[in-house]
C-alpha cells in the first residue's frame, strides 16, 4: 500500500524521488517505501528510526499514548530538510495516529516547484493514505489477533488434553493416596506383629489386585523367620532362608535408587534374581529393611492385569511398605516394651522375694547375733565363773588330798592308824578323883601322868610319875620296873585330842599290871575338886 | 598421767603378787614334805594343840600335808590359783587361830609347821603367820600372771 501511495503521489506531482516511513512510538520501523533515493542516503531511515522520532516527533514520549495529529507539511523547499533525511528532500509531510508516526518525503518536481495545490493534494492524498494505512494496520492486527487466537485455541486444546490426562492421573493418585491412607489407618491401630503382617499383606494384595501373596520377615541374630501367607502354601516357602534373602536385600540396598535414597525399601521384580534367592520368581514384590536386625520381603502373585507394576502401584507399594515398616517397628517396640515390662515385673517379684529373703535373713542374723551375744555372755560368765574359786575346787582338792593321803599312809611304813586304837580294846576301869586321892594318901595306889613332858612340867598332881607314851619303855624301866603288878595304878592325862591315859593304861596292862584304872574326869576334874596340883 | 600411774601400779601389783605366789606356794610345798613323810609326828603336833577331837587327829595328819602340797603345787603352777590360794589362806587362818589359842592358853608346844622340833610358839610365830596370811590375800586379789590355765582360757577370750 505504501508503494502504491508513493507511486501515485510521485506520478501525480511529477516528483523524481520519494519515500514513506511509518514508525511506532516505541521506535520500531513499521513501513518504509523508497523510490529514487540511493540506499546510502536512506541509511538513517532504515536503521535509525529513533533519531527520526527525536527529530520530527519530539512531542511523542515512548511508552505513552501519542496525541493524534492530522497530516500536515513539516517543511517545503530545498533548504529546510534535516540531515537525517535523504538529500534532495523538498517536501516532508508528517502525521500521528494510533501510536504510529508517519512521514512522507518527496524530492523536487521534474519541472518547477511545488505549488499550493500540489501541497494540498499531497496532504489530502496523505490523509487518504493515512486512513487506508490505519485500516490496513487494523486488518493486519485483526489477522494477527486471529492467528494468536488460533494459536491459543490450539494450546488450549493441548492443555485440555493434558488436563484430562492429569485428571485421570490425579484420580489414580487420589485413589492411591486413599489406599495408602486406608492402609495407614488400618495398620496404625495394630500392635501385634503377626496381625500387622497379615493385615498389611491383605491390603497390599487388594491394592495391586493380587490373588496370592506372602510376607516374610527375618531377624539376623538367629535367622528367625516369620511368615504370613495368603493363597500361598507355606511349604512352597520352606526353601526361603534368611541368609539368601539377606544377600538379596543387601544387593538391592546398595544397587537400587530406592536404597541409595535412604528409603531402605524397593521393588524386587526381577524373576531370575528372585529365583536365585530361593523366592518364587512369579511373585514380584517389595523388599524392605525394618531396622538393623530385621528385614523382609513382600511377594505378590497372580495379578489380574498380569503386567508389571506401574509407577502408581510401585509408589503405593513403597509408601505402604514404608508405613508398614514404621508400624512394625512400633509394634516391635511395643512388644519389646511389654517384654521389658514383664521382665521388670518378674524382676520386681524376684526383688520382692529377695527383699523378703533378706528380711528373713536379717531377722535370722539378728537372732543369731543375739544368740552369739548370749553365747559370748555365757562364755564370759563361764570363764569368770571358772576363774572364780568354787566349792567344787575345794571339794576336789580336799578329796584328792584325802584319797592320796590315805593311800600314801597305807603304803607308808611310818603311817598312823586312822581309827583310834582305843575303839578296838576293852576300856579300862575308872576311879573317882576323891577315891583316887584317898588311895594315894593311903599309899595303896600309884599315880601316873601320861601326858608329854612339857605338859607335865606345866602342871601335874603331886606324886605323879610322868610316863609319856612316846618314852614309855624308857621311863617305865626307870620309874616303874620295881612296882608290884598287883598294885593299883591310877592313870590320867587324856584331853580332847589324845587319849594318853587310855593308851598308857593299855600298855601298863600289857606289862602285867592287873589293877590299872583311869582317873575319872582327868586332871581338870581333879582341879575342880580343889585338890592340889604342882606347881 | 593418772591413767598411766594406775596402769603401772597394776603391773607392779601383779608382779609382786607373782612373787608372793611363788613364795607361798614353795613354802607350803616345803612344809608338806616332812609332814607327809612323818605323819605320826605331825599327828602329835596336831594333838598338842588340843583343838581337834582325838578320832580326827590322825586323819588330819594324813590329809593336811597333802592338801598343802596339792594346793601349793597348783598355786605355783597357776592352775586354779584362787581356789588354791583360798585353801592355803584357810589353812593359814586355821593355823593362826590355833597359835592365838595356844598363846592365849599358854600351851608349851612348838609350832610344828615344818619340823617336829621347833622353838615354842611365840608372838613372832603369830606375826609370821599373819604376814603369810597377808601375802595370801594379796595373791588372791592381784595375782594374774603366768597362769597355766590361762593358756586355754586366753583362746576362749579370743572368741
Amino acid at each position: 500500500m505504501a508503494e502504491s501511495f508513493l507511486l501515485t503521489a510521485m506520478g501525480a506531482l511529477g516528483a523524481v524521488r520519494g519515500f514513506v516511513l511509518v514508525v511506532s512510538v516505541t521506535g520500531v520501523r513499521r513501513v518504509l517505501a523508497v523510490r529514487g533515493f540511493p540506499d546510502a542516503d536512506t541509511v538513517v531511515l532504515r536503521d535509525d528510526p529513533g533519531r527520526i522520532l527525536e527529530t520530527c516527533f519530539s512531542s511523542v514520549t515512548p511508552g505513552q499514548p501519542a496525541p493524534p495529529l492530522r497530516p500536515h507539511i513539516l517543511f517545503a523547499g530545498t533548504r529546510h530538510a534535516p540531515e537525517c533525511f535523504p538529500p534532495g528532500t523538498e517536501l516532508l509531510i508528517k502525521w500521528v495516529m494510533d501510536d504510529e508516526c508517519g512521514l512522507v518525503g518527496l524530492s523536487g518536481k521534474i519541472r518547477g516547484v511545488y505549488s499550493g495545490d500540489d501541497r494540498e493534494f499531497v496532504v489530502s492524498l496523505t490523509a487518504t493514505f493515512q486512513h487506508f494505512l490505519g485500516r490496513a494496520f487494523f486488518i493486519e492486527e485483526i489477522r494477527r489477533l486471529n492467528a494468536d487466537l488460533q494459536d491459543g485455541n490450539r494450546e488450549l486444546q493441548t492443555s485440555l488434553e493434558a488436563s484430562r490426562r492429569l485428571g485421570g492421573e490425579l484420580d489414580r493418585r487420589v485413589y492411591q493416596l486413599q489406599s495408602v491412607n486406608d492402609t495407614v489407618n488400618e495398620l496404625s491401630g495394630l500392635l501385634d506383629s503377626e496381625e500387622l503382617m497379615q493385615r498389611f499383606l491383605l491390603l497390599a494384595m487388594g491394592a495391586v489386585s493380587a490373588a496370592r501373596g506372602y510376607l516374610a520377615l527375618f531377624s539376623r541374630p538367629g535367622d528367625e523367620r516369620r511368615l504370613a501367607c495368603r493363597g500361598v502354601d507355606a511349604d512352597e516357602l520352606d526353601g526361603v532362608r534368611g541368609p539368601q534373602v539377606s544377600r538379596l536385600v543387601t544387593r538391592m540396598l546398595f544397587s537400587s535408587q530406592e536404597g541409595h535414597g535412604g528409603l531402605r525399601r524397593g521393588v524386587a521384580d526381577d524373576a531370575p534374581v528372585l529365583t536365585q534367592s530361593g523366592l518364587p520368581g512369579n511373585m514380584p514384590g517389595v523388599w524392605f529393611v525394618v531396622d538393623d536386625s530385621r528385614y523382609g520381603l513382600l511377594g505378590l502373585g497372580d495379578r489380574l492385569g498380569a503386567a508389571a507394576f506401574d509407577h502408581l502401584e510401585r509408589d503405593f507399594l513403597l509408601t505402604a511398605t514404608g508405613a508398614f515398616t514404621v508400624f512394625l517397628r512400633n509394634a516391635g517396640l511395643y512388644e519389646e516394651k511389654n517384654r521389658l515390662i514383664d521382665n521388670l515385673a518378674a524382676r520386681n517379684r524376684e526383688m520382692q522375694e529377695t527383699l523378703d529373703c533378706l528380711t528373713r535373713s536379717r531377722q535370722e542374723v539378728d537372732v543369731l547375733r543375739a544368740a552369739k551375744q548370749r553365747i559370748k555372755d555365757m562364755v564370759r560368765c563361764e570363764m569368770d565363773r571358772v576363774v572364780r574359786p568354787s566349792v567344787m575346787d575345794f571339794f576336789l582338792i580336799l578329796c584328792v588330798s584325802l584319797v592320796i593321803g590315805v593311800l600314801f599312809n597305807t603304803a607308808n611304813p611310818g603311817g598312823v592308824p586312822l581309827i583310834p586304837p582305843s575303839w578296838s580294846r576293852p576300856a579300862a576301869g575308872a576311879v573317882d578323883p576323891s577315891l583316887a586321892r584317898a588311895r594315894l594318901e593311903q599309899g595303896a595306889a600309884i599315880l601316873v601322868d601320861a601326858r608329854p613332858r612339857e605338859f607335865f612340867d606345866q602342871r601335874h598332881i603331886p606324886g605323879a610319875i610322868n610316863l609319856p607314851l612316846s618314852l614309855f619303855d624308857f621311863v617305865y624301866g626307870m620309874e616303874m620296873a620295881d612296882v608290884d603288878p598287883a598294885r593299883e595304878v591310877v592313870v590320867y592325862g587324856g584331853d580332847i585330842s589324845r587319849r594318853y591315859d587310855d593308851d598308857v593304861a593299855a600298855m601298863l596292862m600289857e606289862r602285867g599290871h592287873r589293877d590299872v584304872k583311869l582317873l575319872s574326869g582327868g586332871l581338870s576334874a581333879w582341879m575342880e575338886r580343889g585338890f592340889p596340883v604342882t606347881p | 598421767m593418772i591413767e598411766r600411774f594406775r596402769t603401772s601400779a597394776c603391773v607392779a601389783h601383779a608382779w609382786l603378787a607373782l612373787a608372793f605366789r611363788f613364795y607361798i606356794g614353795g613354802l607350803f610345798i616345803y612344809a608338806s614334805i616332812y609332814k607327809i613323810n612323818y605323819p605320826a609326828e605331825f599327828a602329835e603336833t596336831i594333838a598338842s594343840y588340843q583343838l581337834a577331837p582325838y578320832f580326827l587327829v590322825n586323819l588330819l595328819a594324813v590329809v593336811l600335808p597333802w592338801a598343802e602340797l596339792i594346793a601349793g603345787t597348783l598355786l605355783l603352777a597357776g592352775i586354779r590359783p584362787r581356789a588354791a590360794t583360798a585353801i592355803l589362806g584357810g589353812l593359814l587362818v586355821l593355823f593362826t587361830a590355833a597359835i592365838v589359842w595356844v598363846l592365849a592358853h599358854g600351851v608349851p608346844i612348838g609350832c610344828g609347821c615344818f619340823h617336829t622340833i621347833e622353838d615354842p610358839i611365840s608372838w613372832k610365830t603369830l606375826v609370821r603367820d599373819l604376814g603369810w596370811l597377808a601375802m595370801t590375800g594379796y595373791v588372791y586379789v592381784y595375782d594374774r600372771l603366768f597362769h597355766l590355765e590361762e593358756q586355754f582360757m586366753m583362746r576362749l577370750r579370743e572368741l
